[in-house]
């Protein structure tokens, strides 16, 4: 990295939040000029400014002193970097995504944390059609056949993906970086809609895309997003499972017992119910208005608690992996609980013995 | 353990912000005559964002004998990132972040009081030592008798300064192991 790298990235992250150089310098303590020229890279930052910096601008220190992985170098040149909503929004998922890479090399490069070969879907998906069987596929490489998926978070971790559920300006992005599979899913949908954002990012990496953004989709990319929402509709509720469930049954019902136990937005359950030929492709609109209230679905599973990428925020495997570099005093409490992005606070980490002075 | 102390030593915010508070930094200038003292401008920020809340504290800024560290280089920077990636990105983490970097890169010892962050800067091989440590080798160099490092003890722990004994215990709890 040079000094005007690390002044792109000030600029970057400035318009991403869409300041001024004097927004930003008020933030910081410094004159506008003085922000121009560490944008510009004529003036050099220091520990202190570069902790200031970071803290306003909400990204790690790293996020100004690393480069970014080749994709997204590459995406880079190929986006208009026009200063948009849209633009800010996706610049901002991109580096929450890249700090969680980050966080998740931290504790590669400790030996705390073994990743999983990815799952790679190797035939073609040009269609529909294709992602539904490339969702089956995967259904059935990590055991579930046609039963419901308890927790996206394990079933993506199994298929090689480390999903972190965290505070995102959109829904969720996903990034494959040499060995390591990594996505942002927000944590601010419902429930049915972060598993769905959740296994749509799953079927981009399982699909082979290096990086996906829900965020900023140029016109020519609509189609493959296409193909990765049916993807994800078929993970989460297999089209035949629709078709036995249905079968002799009044329809809401079914749908409702379905959403509940397969743990779908409704939106989802009446799509694939339209796909599996029980609701009329011109009734998909007014199915889709009568979403059952929570006491039915509720209901429908017995009043059992159903909680996914909620409490649980990170993956099991980089939980362990954090628990375990603090154990061996890889890093402090603090850096643990950071790491842990709210999964725990301070005071659930056990005290230690006194240390020599 | 030797007598003959290392010739750099990094400060962190805690021991100079107690030293101040007791209004004894003078003390604190004499125990470590004859070593290199230095801190950060990260500390220096902290300190100076507590003193809104102490007024003491103005007095441990304006020390001569304690250079203060800007770490300004590409690698300065990358090293204390990789701290920050160890220690946390608190305000207080900062500092002793900032603190473990520039004791790396001088080849130094750290002076912190937080027992989190010294057990990771060990893990790492950095040497790093706390406020009775100071007193010890003070004591054994005849700076200082066992009776007023159990003094300054007391009036540190007065203002709220974590220490692992009291004053009366000092010279037990130090000589249990092997410190004085």
């Amino acid at each position: 990295m040079e000094w005007s790298d690390i002044g792109e990235r000030v600029r970057e992250c400035r318009l991403a939040a869409g300041w001024s150089q004097e927004d930003l310098g008020r933030e910081v303590g410094l004159e506008r000029t003085k922000v121009a020229k560490i944008e510009s890279g004529d003036r050099r930052v220091d520990a202190l400014e570069l902790a200031r910096l970071s803290a306003a601008l909400g990204v790690p220190m790293s996020h100004f002193l690393h480069r970014r992985p080749q994709v997204l170098s590459r995406r880079a040149q190929l986006v208009d970097d026009a200063d948009t909503d849209a633009a800010r929004q996706a610049y901002r998922i991109e580096a929450k995504l890249l700090a969680w890479l980050r966080d998740v090399r931290q504790l590669v490069g400790l030996g705390q944390l073994r990743l999983r070969p990815t799952l790679t879907y190797t035939s073609a998906v040009p269609d529909a059609g294709a992602a539904r069987e490339a969702a089956l596929w995967v259904r059935g490489q990590l055991g579930f056949e046609l039963e419901p998926i308890e927790t996206l978070m394990s079933a993506c971790e199994r298929a090689g993906q480390l999903v972190l559920v965290t505070d995102l300006a959109g829904e969720g992005a996903s990034l494959i970086d040499g060995d390591v599979a990594v996505a942002v899913v927000s944590r601010q949908p419902d429930p049915g809609r972060r598993r769905t954002t959740a296994a749509h990012e799953l079927g981009h990496m399982v699909l082979g895309d290096e990086y996906s953004s829900d965020l900023g989709v140029a016109t020519s990319r609509a189609d493959r997003e296409h193909v990765v929402d049916v993807f994800a509709a078929e993970l989460l509720l297999p089209t035949d499972v629709v078709t036995k469930e249905a079968a002799g049954r009044d329809p809401r019902d079914a749908l409702t017992s379905l959403a509940a136990r397969y743990r779908t937005s409704w939106s989802l359950a009446v799509r694939q119910a339209c796909h599996a030929g029980i609701i009329e492709a011109g009734e998909v609109g007014r199915w889709s208005s009568v979403a059952p209230t929570r006491a039915e679905l509720r209901e429908a599973v017995g009043w059992a608690p159903q909680t996914d990428l909620d409490a649980v925020r990170v993956p099991p495997s980089y939980a362990h992996a954090v628990m375990q570099a603090w154990r061996e005093d890889f890093v402090t409490s603090d850096r643990a609980v950071e790491l842990m992005h709210g999964q725990i606070a301070i005071d659930d980490l056990p005290a230690k013995p006194d240390l020599e002075p | 353990m030797t007598d003959a102390g290392p010739t750099v030593l990094v400060l962190d915010a805690m021991c100079l912000n107690h030293f101040a508070r007791i209004d004894r930094l003078d003390v604190l200038r004499d125990l470590l005559v004859g070593d290199e003292c230095r801190t950060t401008y990260v500390v220096l920020d902290e300190l100076r964002t507590g003193a809104s809340i102490h007024p003491d504290l103005q007095a441990a800024l304006e020390l001569d004998w304690v250079r203060p560290v800007r770490l300004e280089s590409l690698p300065e920077l990358d090293c204390f990132a990789k701290w920050v990636d160890r220690i946390g990105a608190g305000t207080r983490d900062l500092g002793e972040a900032s603190v473990f970097a520039v004791a790396e890169l001088c080849g130094g010892t750290a002076i912190t009081d937080d027992q989190s962050a010294t057990r990771v800067a060990r893990k790492f091989g950095l040497a790093v030592h706390g406020t009775i440590w100071l007193l010890c080798r003070a004591c054994r160099a005849g700076k200082l008798t066992v009776a007023a490092a159990g003094n300054l003890v007391d009036m540190l722990r007065a203002t709220g300064m974590r220490l692992p004994c009291t004053g009366p215990e000092f010279e037990t709890w130090t000589r249990q192991r092997a410190l004085l």
